[in-house]
C-alpha cells in the first residue's frame, strides 16, 4: 500500500498577500507521506517538488531489481511527523522522527522546496511553534524541554550557549562522591570501582548550532502554542508560549526572553493532553485522553466549558467503548454567523467530529455538533479557506478496506449553515467538494513509498500509546 | 518495586500492629520502613494526586486547623474562589512551608514547635518512608494531644519534580526545602536532579515573592550544581552569608535533617545554600 498523507501545510490564510506571490502561496499544500514531502498547486493540481528528488538515473539503470531499490531508499529515510508552513510564505519546517531532526526548507514562488538547514535536536521534537516575528523555531521534545532555534541557520560552533553548562565535556573522570558522602558498604564498594575505572571520555557531544533551553516539563511534551495577544501600537502586546504534557498539564509561560516565568496552568484533565487550539485570542480548547475537550480561559487558567466528545461517538454510530484519543484540533472562523467551527480528529476513527460555538467574552456556547463519515480513519486536515483537504488511511477503525484515495476535499454544506441552529445539529455538515477533489487526483496517484501496515502504523497511530498503563503505572486523581 | 520485594512478613505484621498498640502512642522504627534511597521521578507511580490545587483536601492532613467543609465541590480553576468571594482559605490556613523529600521527616518535627503559625508539609516519593512519616505524626500528636503540638505538619507522597503545580497555587510558598537531594552523580542521570533550570520555574511559580528556597548537601559536586542553576535563574538570587546566619532554619535544617546527623557522624562535610525569590519584572 502507499503511505497515507500523515502530514498538511499550508501557509496561513491570515498571512498579507498584497504581492502575487503571495496570492499564489494560498494555493500550495504540503503533503507528506511517511519520508516524503510533495508540493501541490490546489488550483492546477500539479505536484510542483518532491523532497528527497526522485531518483532521477532509473531509466538508465536497466537492473531489474532497481525499482524496489529505489523503494528500499525511501524506506530507510526517517519519516515526517510534522510539518509546520511559516507565515513569513518563504519557508517550511519538517521534523523527521527516526534522526530527531528539524529541517528548514525555502519556498520559491512556484512552491517549490530547496533544502537550507538540518540540525539533529537532543530529543525528538514532538511540537514546533515560531516566535512571532517568525524567524525562532520554539521545538518541544520527548524529554519536556523547550529550545529556541534560529530558523536561518547558519553554520558555526557555539560554545557560549545557556544549556551548554549542563554538558561540559569533563576532561577526567573524578568521582562526585567521597568516603564521607556514600554511607552503606555496597556504595564504598561501587566507589571504589569508579575510581580503578580507566578515563571514560564523554560520549555525549554537545549541539553544535544556537539553541537557548527556554523551559521545561519533567514529562513528554505533547503540543506547543506560541501564542500574542494585544499590539504593540497599544503597548499591550505580550508573547505567550503554551504547552500541554502526558500528565495532564497545560502550562502557561512567558515568551522569551522571559520563558522562565511560568504565568499559569490550565488544570483540569484526568488524562493525558495531546492537542491544543486556540480558538480566539482568550479561548483555548485542549484535548487528549479524556471524554471531552476543554475550553479554557487560558490566561486565568479557568475552564470555560466542556465538550463532550463520546455522546458524538456514540452519535456517529461507533462503539461507545471507543479508545478516544484525540489527534487534532482544527478551527474555522464562520465570519457572516460570528462562530467557530471546532473540528477534532481522534485516533483510528474514521468520522470528523466538528462543533459549532460561539464566544463572548468569556461566555463559550456550544450551539450545534456534527459528525461526518469518512471512507477511512482520519489521519489529519487542513483548512483551505471554506474547504478543507483530509487525509484519511486505507484502515477503519482496524478494519482494512480497499479505500486508494488518500486525499478527499470537502466543503461546508450551505444549507446546513442556514438550518443550523438548533442545539444538536447531526447529520452530513461537510459535503464532497468535486472541484477541489479533481485536482487531487495526480497528488493521490502519486507512486508513494511503499509501506507496510505495520510501518504505517507507528508513523500515524502514536496518540493512544500516551495513556499510562495500568498496573504499575496505573495513576489515581483524588 | 523494592517494597514488594522486602515487604517481609515481620515488617507487614508490625505496621499492622502500629495502630492497636499503645492506642497508637508508639513511635513508629524506621527499620520496618526503611526503602532504597533512590526512585526514577520519569516513571509513572502509582501516585495519588489533585487534578489541581483547588481538588485538594486538605483537613485531611491539617484536621485541627482546617474543617472537612472546606472541600469544593465545583472547581473552575485557581481563581474562581477568589472570583466569587469566598473566604475558603484564609492566608493562615494554607500550606506555606514545603520540604521537597522529607525522608524520614527529622527537619518536619523540628520545625513543627518553631513555626506553630505556619503549616508545614513534608512531600516525598517513596511510599514506605511516607508511611514512617504519617505514623509518627500521628503518634505524636495523639502523646501529644492536650499541647495541640504537631497539628501544623503533614506528609504526603508526591513526585513533586511532575506534580508540583497540582499540590500549589502560584506564589503560595515562603519556604521550599531540598535537603540532601539524591545526588544523581552519572551525568546521563542529570536531568533526574531536584534542581534545574526549568525546574526552578515551577519552584519559583509556587513561591512568593520575597520567599526562600532552602539547600543543603554533603556532596560538592551537587552543590555547585545547585548555586549554579539558581543564580542563573533570574527569578532567584543567592541569599548572603550574613541573613542565612540570622534565619532560625538554616540552622535547623543544618543539625535536624535524618541525613544532616548521618553526615555528622561521618564527618562530612555540610554544604548550604538559600536563594530568594525575586519579583516579577514587569513584560518586555
Amino acid at each position: 500500500m502507499h503511505h497515507p498523507f500523515q502530514c498538511l501545510a499550508t501557509f496561513g490564510v491570515t498571512q498579507p498577500s498584497s504581492d502575487e506571490g503571495g496570492l499564489f502561496r494560498r494555493n500550495i499544500l504540503f503533503a507528506a507521506s511517511g519520508p516524503q514531502i510533495l508540493t501541490v498547486n490546489i488550483k492546477t493540481g500539479h505536484i510542483v517538488s518532491t523532497w528527497p528528488l526522485e531518483d532521477t538515473k532509473e531509466p538508465e539503470d536497466e537492473q531489474p531489481g532497481s525499482k524496489d531499490e529505489k523503494g528500499m531508499n525511501l524506506a530507510a529515510r526517517p519519516k515526517i511527523i510534522n510539518l509546520v508552513a511559516v507565515n513569513d510564505g518563504a519557508h517550511l519546517i519538517a521534523v523527521t522522527g527516526e534522526d530527531k531532526c528539524i529541517r528548514v526548507f525555502g519556498v520559491d514562488a512556484e512552491g517549490r522546496l530547496s533544502e537550507l538547514s538540518e540540525r539533529s535536536m537532543p530529543k525528538r521534537p514532538c511540537a514546533i511553534g515560531l516566535t512571532p516575528d517568525n524567524r525562532t523555531i520554539i521545538c518541544g521534545d520527548k524529554f519536556g524541554d523547550v529550545y529556541a532555534i534560529p530558523l536561518q541557520y547558519e553554520e558555526r560552533i557555539v560554545t557560549d550557549s545557556v544549556s551548554n553548562i549542563t554538558e561540559e565535556p569533563k576532561k577526567t573522570f573524578v568521582p562526585s562522591a567521597s568516603e564521607k558522602t556514600v554511607h552503606s558498604a555496597r556504595n564504598r564498594r561501587a566507589l571504589e570501582d569508579q575510581r580503578k575505572q580507566a578515563l571514560v571520555a564523554n560520549a555525549k557531544e554537545p549541539l553544535k548550532f544556537e539553541h537557548q533551553l527556554l523551559l521545561g516539563h519533567v514529562s513528554l511534551l505533547t503540543d506547543l502554542l506560541s501564542v500574542t495577544t494585544g499590539s504593540s501600537n497599544t503597548g499591550d502586546f505580550r508573547h505567550y508560549i503554551l504547552t500541554s504534557d502526558r500528565d495532564e498539564h497545560i502550562r502557561v509561560s512567558r515568551g522569551p526572553p522571559q520563558a522562565h516565568i511560568i504565568e499559569n496552568y490550565c488544570l483540569g484533565h484526568a488524562e493525558f493532553v495531546s492537542k491544543l487550539l486556540l480558538v480566539t485570542p482568550d479561548v483555548l480548547i485542549s484535548g487528549g485522553g479524556d471524554d471531552h475537550l476543554i475550553a479554557w480561559d487560558w490566561k486565568a487558567g479557568r475552564k470555560l466549558a466542556q465538550l463532550d466528545l463520546r455522546d458524538l461517538v456514540v452519535e456517529a454510530g461507533l462503539d461507545g467503548e471507543v479508545d478516544i484519543a484525540v489527534s487534532g484540533l482544527w478551527s474555522i472562523y464562520d465570519e457572516p454567523r460570528q462562530r467557530y467551527l471546532v473540528l477534532v480528529a481522534l485516533e483510528g476513527v474514521p468520522t470528523l467530529l466538528t462543533f459549532i460555538m460561539s464566544v463572548d467574552n468569556d461566555i463559550v456556547t456550544v450551539s450545534g455538533r456534527a459528525v461526518t463519515s469518512l471512507p477511512g480513519n482520519l489521519i489529519c486536515l487542513i483548512v483551505m479557506d471554506k474547504s478543507i483537504v483530509v487525509s484519511s488511511d486505507s484502515l477503519k477503525q482496524d478494519k482494512e478496506t480497499s479505500h486508494k484515495e488518500r486525499l478527499s476535499a470537502y466543503t461546508l454544506d450551505s444549507n446546513f449553515i442556514v438550518t443550523g441552529k438548533s442545539s444538536r445539529d447531526l447529520g452530513e455538515m461537510w459535503q464532497i467538494d468535486p472541484a477541489i477533489g479533481a485536482t487531487l487526483s495526480e497528488t493521490n496517484g502519486h507512486s508513494s513509498l511503499e509501506a507496510s501496515r505495520a510501518q504505517v502504523n507507528e508513523t500515524v497511530y502514536s496518540i493512544r500509546s500516551l495513556r499510562k498503563r495500568g498496573g504499575y503505572g496505573e495513576e489515581s486523581q483524588l | 518495586m523494592s517494597e514488594h520485594r522486602e515487604g517481609s512478613k515481620k515488617r507487614k505484621h508490625y505496621r499492622a500492629s502500629l495502630s492497636k498498640e499503645d492506642n497508637g502512642l508508639t513511635l513508629p522504627k524506621k527499620k520496618f520502613f526503611r526503602q532504597r534511597a533512590h526512585a526514577n521521578p520519569f516513571s509513572d507511580h502509582a501516585l495519588t494526586y489533585p487534578s489541581a490545587p483547588d481538588h485538594m483536601d486538605w483537613s485531611l492532613y491539617y484536621p485541627a486547623y482546617l474543617s472537612g467543609s472546606t472541600q469544593p465541590s465545583i472547581v473552575n480553576g485557581p481563581n474562581s474562589d477568589r472570583a466569587q468571594g469566598t473566604p475558603r482559605t484564609a492566608e493562615s490556613t494554607k500550606v506555606t512551608i514545603a520540604d521537597i523529600g522529607c525522608g524520614f521527616g527529622g527537619l518536619l518535627f523540628a520545625l513543627s514547635p518553631q513555626i506553630p503559625d505556619s503549616l508545614v508539609l513534608g512531600l516525598e516519593i517513596r511510599t514506605s518512608v511516607t508511611e514512617y512519616v504519617q505514623e509518627k505524626i500521628k503518634a505524636l500528636r495523639l502523646q501529644q494531644a492536650d499541647s495541640k503540638a504537631y497539628q501544623n505538619v503533614a506528609c504526603l507522597r508526591a513526585n513533586t519534580m511532575k506534580f508540583l503545580p497540582n499540590f500549589f497555587h502560584k506564589g503560595q510558598l515562603e519556604k521550599i526545602f531540598l535537603c540532601f537531594p539524591d545526588p544523581h552523580f552519572k551525568a546521563r542521570k542529570h536531568k533526574a536532579r531536584i534542581v534545574s533550570s526549568t525546574l526552578n520555574s515551577e519552584y519559583a511559580y509556587v513561591m512568593k515573592p520575597g520567599a526562600w528556597v532552602y539547600t543543603i548537601t554533603d556532596v560538592k559536586d551537587l552543590h555547585e550544581w545547585m548555586v549554579e542553576h539558581f543564580e542563573k535563574h533570574a527569578s532567584f538570587e543567592r541569599v548572603r552569608e550574613e541573613d542565612l546566619k540570622a534565619d532560625k532554619c538554616v540552622e535547623l535544617m543544618i543539625r535536624e535533617t535524618e541525613e544532616g546527623k548521618k553526615v555528622e557522624r561521618n564527618d562530612g562535610e555540610k554544604l548550604v545554600a538559600c536563594f530568594r525569590r525575586l519579583e516579577d519584572p514587569p513584560w518586555p
